[in-house]
């Protein structure tokens, strides 16, 4: 793979949304029971990722963070690629994250990650976006990687390296 | 007023909750050192204000990897607390408790783990509780080893429904007091929204005429 230059990351956190054009690397760290949602358009090398940590906006309170929510956060990226270039028809999608990070506990919020990928891939269904790859679920944290020159997907974990997707 | 507001605009507040947190830290230090029979010192909490996103830098790096044990509390107030510890802190604590060097870690090291995080929580909770003659109940906890950001998911996960900024509190301990065979670790607490509000009611820094 092409070696990672520092000065073209750009760590998209939590609720974050960014989009490259052409050049540079998108990188979710750190994905735990979070989905991280990428997209590409190969024609025009235009990617972009969002780092959802919540399934549902619609408990919550109004928000300036619109990637924290799958419902919201996935129809953003898409509105952020459209805006810049990129054409629905062409997109390549893929998603990581959504781990049960902590096995034993009771608490209903430990199930956050299997209903965060669960409401993604709803929500990319009802916006008639194909699934192309995906990295979700077990119980280990995931970095999610989009390189933007060559539109490859990679996921990194601390037991099994790095692996493209 | 709400949570972003009042955890934002209100320095009185959050000086407030730091010796809240001072009172729990203080009482789990001192569980943790009858227990294993070594000095333990606690830094002065440092309470973290931010956005969600911005959180992970002030705790650490975000793929560093540790030792992270969490659980849930519920009752009369509610939150996350995760414990983080480094992997030589892990195997520092082995050693002092279980008096054998460990290589890899297993199993056994892992409950141990598990037990130290229920103690230091319990104690944590117990001491906030009694101060203020509340009701405190914890999960059982749970342990992972991953980096960092993923340990904190679920505990932003939680109150990130409400609002877009954490309140967040870190304390540090450091274990023994031999410079070659020191442990170090934090403790994180991520109280609810809610529970933050009702700590200054019960404190008497808020009426509840001051909030929605």
């Amino acid at each position: 793979m092409r070696m990672l230059n520092n000065k073209n990351i750009v760590h998209v956190g939590i609720g974050q949304s960014f989009v490259l054009k052409k050049t540079g690397i998108l990188m979710a760290i750190g994905l735990g029971s979070c989905v991280g949602v990428g997209m590409y358009d190969p024609v025009e090398k235009i990617g972009g990722m969002v780092h959802i940590l919540l399934p549902d906006s619609k408990v919550g309170k109004p928000t300036d963070l619109p990637g924290k929510f799958a419902d919201k956060g996935v129809p953003h990226l898409l509105d952020m690629m459209l805006e810049a270039g990129a054409k629905k028809e062409r997109l390549i999608v893929k998603i990581a994250g959504g781990a049960s990070m902590f096995k034993t506990s009771q608490s209903p919020i430990m199930d956050i990650g299997s209903r965060n990928v669960a409401a993604v891939k709803k929500v990319l269904k009802e916006l008639g976006l194909p699934l192309h790859g995906e990295a979700v679920g077990g119980n280990e944290g995931k970095t999610f990687i989009l390189d933007v020159a060559t539109g490859k997907f990679y996921v990194r974990t601390v037991r099994g390296g790095q692996v493209e997707i | 007023m709400d949570f972003d507001k009042l955890i934002t605009q209100n320095p009185l507040f959050i000086d407030a909750f730091r010796e809240i947190n001072n009172i729990g830290s203080g009482n789990a230090a001192s569980a943790v050192a009858s227990m294993i029979g070594q000095k333990v010192d606690i830094t002065v909490p440092s309470v973290i204000v931010e956005k969600i996103p911005n959180v992970i830098e002030k705790i650490g790096a975000p793929d560093e990897v540790a030792f992270g044990v969490q659980l849930t509390y519920e009752g009369e107030l509610d939150g996350v607390i995760l414990l983080v510890f480094k992997e030589d802190t892990v195997k520092k604590l082995a050693k002092l408790l279980m008096g054998m060097e460990v290589e890899e870690i297993d199993d056994m090291t892992i409950s141990m783990i598990q037990e130290i995080g229920n103690i230091v929580s319990a104690s944590f909770l117990n001491a906030i509780a009694t101060f203020f003659s509340v009701q405190i109940l914890p999960s059982p906890p749970s342990a992972a080893y991953d980096m960092l950001q993923a340990l904190l998911n679920l505990a932003l996960a939680s109150i990130a429904a409400e609002t877009d900024y954490a309140l967040v509190v870190k304390t540090e301990f450091v274990i023994g007091d031999d410079e070659t065979n020191k442990a170090e670790g934090w403790i994180v607490n991520v109280p609810s929204p809610d529970s933050f509000i009702k700590l200054l009611k019960l404190m008497g820094l808020l009426g509840d005429e001051d909030v929605e």
